[in-house]
């Protein structure tokens, strides 16, 4: 005899399997681990596994869904679902439809981190107009960290062999657990009664999270924020990021990275006031440069005018006016010259003696006188003739 | 007292002489101007130099004493 069995179709029996499920379970709270971890890039919607130490479920979360959540979900997160089980049917596989994910310790920690970024990044305490300028050239550095720190000692290290000649002045904080927060407000605000301090280093080594965390405090960040001395933030681990490094004046990838920006060496300094000097001799050398061309152009300018040749040219005229001068006054001393030559050789012709060797004579009276007419002797006188050669004595007869 | 003075004043000489570069390099200025600029430079780099050489070099810790005042200790 045979037994009859009833057979279920794999399909009917993942779909009984359905129902069974969605039938007696409603949605329920459940927290574990995120691993496996996959969003996909297309639809959106997120798939892993959630898991504890002897147990594990396959989850999805829908876009729909996944997009309220207020952090980035990652392997090695401690979360809380809420959600349906049901039967992905397909595949006979059990898993979690996702409605609400929720951050749980760390999860936790880190949805605070980003609450407390943002309200601060709206207030504008991150706004780039309120970071102070780090003094390039600073002679008193203070410290905010763990004085019995490694991180301590690298700074101090740091400074020391680049940039003997600053000051340094430490506060020491605790910079963990849950009295960090404070003990970091006060030392900031017991360094700012120090005036000579030009910059501030806060900070400490690398961490966990939960060992960074008082760097995320709100205290501390409006401490940084109302310091009068520049900050820079040198917290942890390059990829660390805090809040204090959003809020201070700089943020130093770490705490050595921080000694290196304030100790300029003392050859960098030099270097630079040389510079400088080089800068000074350079620009007086051009401006007197160019005053010298300017001297050169009026030169040529004057040149250009040839006041030498012009006054040769003047010279030349001189010369020639003396010379017609002299010329004049000779010609005119000539014509007088003959002038005169001629008038005397009238003169001369005029003169008595001439007329006398002609033939005539000049008849004197017996007082000397010149007689012209004969009327003016009487008969009987006697008078003197002067010929051209010698006189004569005479009477008047009649 | 100094010591308020000596921190401002490297700053404040780095920043003159940036200014007394600047105006030498526009190129403006009559050459008697240009000159004092230059002297005044000179001085500036030079006092710097000798600060720079000058420094006291001091690790110390703020700390608060007995009557809760502000102590500054030497360290190391």
């Amino acid at each position: 005899m045979s037994k009859e069995y009833s057979y279920l179709t794999v399909t009917s029996l993942n779909s009984k399997i359905r129902n069974l499920i969605e039938g007696s379970l409603d949605s329920l709270w459940v927290k574990g681990e995120i691993s496996n971890y996959h969003l996909h890039p297309s639809s959106g919607h997120m798939y892993f596994t959630l898991k504890d130490n002897s147990g594990e479920i396959r989850c999805v979360m829908f876009r729909g869904n996944n997009n309220r959540i207020k952090f980035k979900p990652e392997n090695g997160f401690q979360v809380r679902l809420f959600g349906s089980v049901t039967i992905y049917e397909q595949r006979g596989q059990i898993q979690l439809k996702v409605a609400t994910m929720d951050p749980e310790g760390a999860g936790d920690l880190f949805l605070a981190f980003e609450l407390l970024k943002k309200n601060l990044l709206d207030e504008g305490l991150f706004n780039d107009h309120f970071k102070k300028e780090i003094p390039k050239y600073p002679k008193t550095i203070g410290i905010v960290t763990s004085g019995s720190s490694a991180a301590f000692q690298d700074i101090i290290n740091i400074i020391k062999r680049r940039a003997p000649q600053l000051n340094i002045i430490l506060c020491s904080v605790i910079v963990q657990g849950s009295s960090g927060a404070e003990s970091i407000v006060q030392g900031i605000q017991d360094l700012n009664t120090f005036s000579e301090i030009d910059v501030i280093i806060l900070g400490r080594g690398g961490g966990s999270i939960e060992d960074l965390w008082c760097f995320n405090e709100e205290i501390v960040a409006r401490s940084i924020f109302s310091s009068v001395i520049p900050i820079i933030s040198a917290v942890g681990h390059e990829t660390d990021f805090t809040i204090s490094d959003f809020v201070s004046d700089l943020r130093a990838p770490t705490p050595s990275a921080a000694a290196e920006i304030v100790s300029l060496t003392k050859e960098e300094v030099l270097a630079s006031l040389k510079n400088f000097r080089l800068i000074l001799f350079q620009s007086l050398k051009k401006t007197i440069e160019k005053e010298m061309l300017k001297i050169d152009y009026l030169e040529n300018r004057v040149r250009y005018q040839q006041p030498g040749k012009q006054i040769l040219v003047q010279k030349d005229k001189i010369f020639e006016l003396r010379n017609r001068l002299i010329k004049y006054i000779q010609f005119e001393n000539k014509n007088k010259n003959q002038k005169i030559a001629s008038i005397y050789k009238q003169l001369v012709g005029l003169s008595p003696e001439k007329v006398i060797n002609r033939g005539y004579s000049i008849v004197y009276s017996n007082s000397n006188k010149i007689i012209r007419n004969s009327s003016d002797v009487e008969i009987g006188d006697r008078l003197t003739v002067q010929t051209g050669n010698g006189s004569l004595v005479a009477e008047k007869i009649e | 007292m100094a010591k308020k003075e000596n921190k401002k004043s490297f700053e404040i000489s780095i920043s003159e002489l940036e200014n007394l570069v600047s105006k030498m390099e526009s190129g403006n200025g009559s050459l008697e101007e240009n000159m004092k600029w230059f002297d005044e430079g000179i001085k500036l780099i030079n006092s710097c130099r000798k600060e720079l050489e000058d420094s006291e070099k001091k690790v110390q810790e703020l700390i608060k004493n007995n009557d809760n005042e502000f102590v500054l200790k030497d360290i190391k």
